[in-house]
């Protein structure tokens, strides 16, 4: 009795002065933890950046057990944040790659220590690439005086600039791409001052200006040919129109959108009558791993900007022939907006080819400020389709890309606030299941409350892109600009 | 040789007068310029603000500078805050030129540097971070100047350089430049007992250190242009213009050491009264000229409107235009706000020089356009158009810096609209600051309690007034807006006599009599003049009274006044003058001659 008593006493003296939880003591909440970012039940790739999150309760002491295959980490945390120790974590996940981790959480407030109900967190074999570029912009509409386009390592939190407004200050940058995630190949296109589209390929970094005369603007949003040898662009008129009411500020229309194919080693813009036919609309490129078909969104032309909720666009094919710069002769509709009532933007299709990601949205091609946007995969061996439950919210998601492996997509969405556009990543196994996703990991785990930027354009890519920022000014700044040609398919 | 207490009495006699005309100047003349700062910047009192700042060049500077700048929201207090660190440049000027030279030096030469600043500051593109970083890079010099073994000297220099570069920017190359001046006037000097020398080779280092470590850093810690890279943030907003004004300002106090190196030590009074009488001459020049070329008074008046919008003070506005018509726009448009928020819209607006278009600004990437854009549609409900105009204001600063009032508007739309996520962003940033942080916090804690709308009496008025409808902006149909306002909260009074006066401005007479009948649903004692005077036009157009104005009498002196004004038109058209003088206040004569 006398003993029994010690123990407890004992065990309440550690509790109060030690700080370290009895986890057998009751006090066990059934629950999750509400902890922010979400990571319960995400899958992670063995290389991630340390998953550092905060509890949303309020606890003046916060102790976690991270349990992996064979390693643990435990630590306890005055406040409500947890910072992970990076190369016990990295050690932890390699060693625990294709397994799962254990999470336990003690919160510490006035009533004491109580035990959140454990949650995982399965560790992917298959990697993740090592770098992701992203845009990042203030959510305005037609200004800008801060704008980027950064590179973050995601094994860690390093960001190193690729371009940014302070080096050219007044020049919109966006539509940045990469040839299958190669950072050896880039395109980036360039508005207002200094504008013009920039590539970087062979070594080589040369402005273009892919205006020709038979294009009525400059190329726009980029999809590179497997080949390498050539881009697939399509060239836009976008308005804005904002709302007098309601959560969406704005809807961008688009006026008029054709699709050229620049080829690269000819400097000539060719493009076929059925992707810039005058009473329809032809945008999103994107070819299969084999080259051989080009995707795109296509929709009627309607009367714009009043019946711009009308404009639905469906998921299209046409053959291309890149040995000579031939296109098929038909165009095939893979999903129809007849069929699904709504419209259907950035196919982005899996480096295996099996799979085509794409948003699906009430209306329009630039769903971002649609918050029913939803992403959807199609099934290109069976042609079923359907809506990725698992990544979606009630708010938009958009933009999307495929790793190089196909195992891995980063996407943005709206969901943390309704109005800035942040990063999650999703694990893809080999039936195109999408599992749980997961933002962009950051070491304060407050960052996004602060931050003020949107992310946009995520694209992966396999290692550091090693183009200097200053090079990249030089050549934007060069009046040394190659004119691309008019060209004939065949 | 110069009488000591005669040039006491110039120094202050001249300090003296610097101070009267600078605090007048910037207190009275130039307050709005002030004020309109404060609000272009966003300071916060955190560790980390801080700390953010001290890791980027010149980051020491602009935080010191936007910690004063928060304080020039307050009349004079810019002013003298101004007025204090100009002074204090003038006295680390002359205490440099006399540690170097050894000599009694012109009282009046120590303040040219202090009026070139002077000047600059006028100018809205120069920050005042940059008369900090000029100032520190000065102290630093004087520090230097006071040591006397060449050993140590070398050692503080070559620490110094990069030291004065990282916390204060451009100011490093005013301190490089002068000791190395100083350095050479040293070797050269015959007889010093005072100082060693240094090795000529030490200044060579010097020289290198500070052509090289710009360059260092922006290989390797940043990514910049050249230019920025040697000057920083805090000197000059827009980054790909040279500041030239700024070297001259930079190169002047070298200058001054190498002049005071060559007038002779020993002066007589007649000299003396040369030296100084030139001094003064030089600048008087300097600020006379300065004051003519650089000092906007044109954008001065306008930002007064826009201050006075911000506060909301419109019975001042009114007064003010009153006394001299405004002839930019975003003033018009301003002027306008106000009467309609006194309700004088309807009777006063010919009183002032209307347009087509000045009743709303449409978006034009043109200087802080954004921030009088959006006053009219906040205050008529159109929160969502004020919340564009806020968020395009944020990035038509043309540096990178967050605005305050941009901040609390975009906050106050969100309160407005119910978005908790965003309005708590905003307001968390605003929490952080001197000036904003009561009413954001007590915006927090309503908002996390549920009641921003039930508390808030003004922010739930303004959601009382938003549309219940949604419809697309567009500048040129403004009308289509204003009448959605109306159809959701038909005693919007605001949006009746702005849809009026929309109307009356475009000549729009159809849309004028479909909507005149709400005169009566909105209860109005009487018919508004204007309103009386328009209709007075179109019943001289008409063979009979259209029946919306059947139940309408106008008064007997717009009666009389419109006969008196048909007569003259028909004798004197031409005579604007005339016209203007007699009926310049009436609807007609817009009508007629705009």
């Amino acid at each position: 009795m006398v003993l029994s008593r010690f123990a407890i006493l004992l065990s309440a003296l550690l509790l109060t002065f030690c700080g370290h939880p009895d986890k057998d003591l009751p006090g066990t909440s059934l629950y999750y933890p509400d902890i922010f970012p979400d990571y319960v039940d995400v899958t992670v790739p063995a290389d991630i950046a340390p998953l550092n999150f905060r509890v949303s309760d309020n606890c003046n002491a916060l102790y976690i057990v991270v349990s992996g295959k064979r390693y643990r980490i435990e630590k306890r945390y005055s406040g409500c944040k947890v910072i992970l120790p990076a190369e016990k974590w990295h050690r932890l996940l390699e060693d625990s790659a294709g397994d799962t981790l254990k999470i336990e959480v003690f919160v510490k407030n006035k009533s004491g220590w109580l035990r959140y109900k454990p949650f995982n967190i399965i560790v992917a074999a298959e990697p993740i690439d090592e770098y992701l570029v992203y845009r990042n912009l203030m959510p305005g509409f037609q200004n800008w005086n801060q704008m980027g386009i950064y590179q973050r390592s995601l094994s860690d939190y390093r960001v190193t600039t690729l371009l940014d407004s302070r080096l050219m200050p007044g020049t919109c940058m966006n539509c940045h791409s990469f040839n299958r995630n190669d950072p050896e190949s880039l395109v980036l296109h360039l508005r207002e001052n200094y504008g013009g589209t920039i590539i970087f390929n062979n070594n080589q970094l040369e402005k273009l200006n892919t205006r020709t005369d038979k294009m009525f603007a400059n190329a726009a949003f980029p999809y590179w040919h497997p080949s390498g040898k050539f881009i697939a662009f399509s060239v836009n008129r976008i308005n804005q129109i904002f709302h007098a009411k309601g959560p969406t500020r704005a809807t961008a229309v688009d006026l008029r959108s054709d699709i050229f194919i620049y080829d690269m080693e000819k400097n000539e813009m060719i493009t076929s009558p059925l992707l810039s036919a005058e009473d329809n609309f032809e945008t999103f490129p994107c070819f299969s791993p084999d080259g051989n078909i080009l995707y795109f969104c296509s929709a009627d032309h309607k009367k714009l900007p009043g019946e711009y909720d009308q404009m639905k666009y469906s998921l299209c094919s046409i053959s291309f022939d890149f040995t000579n710069r031939s296109f098929g002769t038909k165009t095939d509709t893979l999903i129809s907006s007849a069929e699904t009532g709504k419209s259907i933007s950035i196919p982005r299709i899996s480096p295996n080819g099996k799979f085509i990601m794409f948003t699906m949205s009430d209306f329009g091609c630039f769903p971002s400020f649609n918050p029913e946007a939803d992403l959807w995969i199609l099934n290109l061996e069976n042609n079923e389709y359907y809506n990725v439950d698992t990544v979606n919210s009630n708010y938009t998601e958009s933009y999307h890309s495929w790793s190089s492996n196909g195992h891995w997509v980063v996407f943005s969405s709206r969901r943390i606030d309704g109005l800035y556009m942040n990063i999650y990543f999703a694990f893809v196994d080999e039936d195109g299941l999408i599992r749980k996703p997961f933002l962009l990991p950051q070491r304060n785990p407050d960052f996004y409350d602060k931050f003020l930027f949107s992310f946009n354009i995520p694209e992966f890519v396999t290692k550091k892109v090693g183009i200097d920022p200053y090079e990249i000014e030089k050549v934007a700044k060069s009046t040394k600009t190659i004119q691309a040609q008019t060209g004939s398919s065949h | 040789m110069l009488r000591p207490l005669k040039s006491i009495s110039v120094e202050i006699l001249f300090r003296t007068l610097f101070c009267i005309v600078s605090i007048v100047f910037f207190g009275m003349c130039y307050y709005h310029h002030l004020y309109h700062r404060e609000q272009l910047q966003l300071f916060q009192l955190t560790l980390p603000y801080l700390s953010e700042h001290l890791t980027s060049q010149g980051g020491l500077a602009v935080y010191l500078g936007e910690f004063f700048t928060q304080f020039f929201r307050i009349q004079f207090v810019g002013a003298i805050i101004i007025t204090s660190f100009l002074i204090f440049l003038q006295q680390a000027t002359k205490k440099l030129l006399i540690s170097i030279s050894g000599k009694e030096i012109s009282a009046i030469i120590s303040f040219i540097p202090s009026l070139g600043y002077w000047t600059l500051l006028t100018q809205q593109f120069y920050y005042f971070s940059g008369l900090i970083g000029l100032l520190i890079s000065l102290i630093g010099t004087v520090y230097y100047v006071k040591i006397k073994n060449a050993k140590l000297r070398s050692v503080a220099g070559l620490l110094m350089i990069p030291g004065i570069y990282w916390l204060t920017g451009g100011a490093f190359l005013v301190f490089t430049s002068i000791v190395i001046i100083a350095e050479l006037l040293l070797f050269f000097k015959k007889n010093n007992e005072k100082s060693s020398r240094i090795h000529a080779g030490i200044l060579a280092v010097y020289l290198a250190v500070a052509v090289l470590i710009p360059l260092f850093v922006r290989k390797f810690l940043m990514v910049d242009t050249i230019l920025q890279s040697y000057l920083s943030q805090a000197y000059y907003a827009i980054r790909i213009f040279f500041p030239l004004p700024l070297i001259l300002v930079f190169a002047s106090v070298p200058a001054l050491v190498l002049l005071q190196a060559i007038v002779p030590d020993k002066l007589s009074v007649k000299q003396a009264w040369t030296v100084n009488s030139l001094s003064f001459a030089a600048a008087t020049i300097l600020f006379v000229s300065g004051l003519s070329f650089f000092p906007d008074f044109r954008r001065e008046k306008e930002i007064v409107y826009e201050n006075l919008a911000y506060n909301e003070k419109w019975e001042q506005i009114i007064s003010k235009a009153e006394k001299e018509q405004p002839s930019s726009q975003s003033s018009l448009v301003i002027i306008n706000l106000a009467l309609a928020k006194t309700g004088q819209l309807s009777s006063k607006m010919f009183h002032f020089d209307q347009h087509e278009n000045s009743l709303f600004l449409a978006y034009e990437r043109k200087g802080m356009t954004p921030f009088a854009a959006s006053e009219p549609f906040y205050h008529l409900g159109l929160i969502n158009f004020a919340q564009m105009f806020a968020m395009e204001s944020v990035e038509s600063t043309p540096d990178p810096i967050f605005p305050s009032r941009s901040f609390r508007r975009i906050a106050e739309t969100f309160l407005i609209n119910e978005q908790k996520a965003n309005a708590t962003k905003y307001l968390s940033y605003l929490s952080r600051t001197l000036f904003y942080r009561k009413w954001s916090r007590t915006q927090l804690d309503y908002l996390d309690a549920g009641e921003t709308l039930d508390k808030d009496k003004v922010l739930r008025q303004k959601k009382e007034l938003s549309p219940g409808y949604d419809f697309f902006y567009n500048h040129q149909q403004m009308d289509i807006a204003l009448r959605y306002l109306l159809i959701t909260n038909p005693e919007n009074r605001l949006a009746f006599e702005y849809l009026m006066a929309y109307y009356l401005l475009k000549k729009d007479f159809d849309g004028f009599l479909q909507n005149i009948r709400l005169v009566n649903e909105l209860k109005y004692d009487k018919m508004p003049l204007v309103y009386q005077e328009a209709i007075a036009y179109i019943l001289t157009r008409l063979p009979e009274t259209p029946p919306q104005l059947q139940n309408f009498t106008l008064d007997q002196a717009v009666i009389n006044n419109i006969k008196s004004y048909a007569n003259l038109f028909s004798t004197d058209r031409n005579d604007t003058l005339k016209l203007k003088k007699e009926f310049g206040k009436t609807y007609w004569f817009y009508l007629h001659y705009k």
